[in-house]
């Protein structure tokens, strides 16, 4: 069911205009009022919120992804991932959003680097492996 | 680098990588359950225990995953509790995430306030102890 934007008489829900005062159904379903409040809820920011125009969306803390390296890579530079990761917690909270950006980028950075670290590990002890077995 | 950083706020890029996580993750467990990592040989050994002899946060976690997958939880466990907490919980995020939902607003809905806004320095704080207290336990048992 659909009520109509123009006088709210409740039409069906696949009729184009409305059938009392011939309102454009259509192009009522995609006013672009809409877009402003799916932005803020997005955000996860409460819609009685009066709206500062200074928001920034919170960056990512690349938290998860920095667990994993800890434990599967056996390396600790996931713990440096880890503390990049509250860093932009932090700073993110005392609206710091520059540094928040950038201590986001460096949580990625180097859980990258544990990543790529651990599979390289992996992968020289597999051919040392693989030497040790031609060997014998 | 910031390339990278960009395309994190993309959610479809989000969720191809988490798929990718997931896919790596569901992999090793099958892995893990058919061959034992306690028995062995082929299992790649921790450098940090090799070259310090002491025991990192991720040590054990095979061998939990593995002892997890057979439903022996008790030995789980022990050899590695923050695996055997952590990991169901981290598994499931990476499958929210990949299915589309709104993980981080709903997770920020569920904990409450004063932990959420300091959640990631609580894990670093935990893992941290936990890494110093296992290896007390171990030096003195």
């Amino acid at each position: 069911m659909n009520f109509c934007p123009n006088c709210g008489t409740q039409n069906n829900g696949n009729t184009k205009f409305c059938g009392s005062c011939g309102q454009d159904m259509q192009s009522a379903k995609s006013n672009p009022v809409n877009t402003w409040e799916s932005d803020i809820t997005s955000a996860n920011v409460n819609s009685n919120v009066i709206v500062d125009s200074s928001f920034q969306p919170k960056p990512p803390n690349h938290l998860v992804w920095a667990i994993l390296t800890t434990f599967f890579c056996c390396l600790p530079i996931g713990i440096v991932s880890i503390m990049y990761a509250s860093k932009v917690d932090n700073l993110y909270a005392a609206k710091q959003y520059d540094e928040a950006r950038q201590a986001s980028k460096n949580a990625s950075k180097w859980a990258i680097i544990g990543a790529i670290g651990g599979f390289f590990v992996l992968f020289f002890y597999f051919i040392l492996m693989v030497i040790g077995a031609a060997a014998q | 680098m910031p390339l990278l950083n960009n395309l994190f706020e993309e959610d479809l890029f989000r969720r191809f990588f988490y798929g990718g996580i997931l896919i790596f993750l569901t992999c090793w467990m099958i892995f893990l359950y058919n061959y034992d990592p306690a028995t062995s040989e082929n299992y790649p050994k921790c450098i940090v225990k090799k070259t310090t002899s002491l025991d990192c946060p991720g040590c054990g976690s095979s061998r939990s995953v593995r002892h997890f997958l057979h439903f022996e939880y008790r030995k789980s466990f022990e050899n590695n509790p923050m695996v055997f907490i952590s990991l169901p919980f981290l598994y499931l995020y990476c499958l929210l995430v990949v299915l589309g939902v709104e993980v981080d607003g709903l997770l920020k809905k569920i904990i409450p306030k004063v932990i959420y806004a300091r959640f990631s320095f609580l894990v670093l704080l935990i893992l941290i102890s936990f890494t110093i207290f296992r290896n007390l336990f171990n030096y003195f048992a």
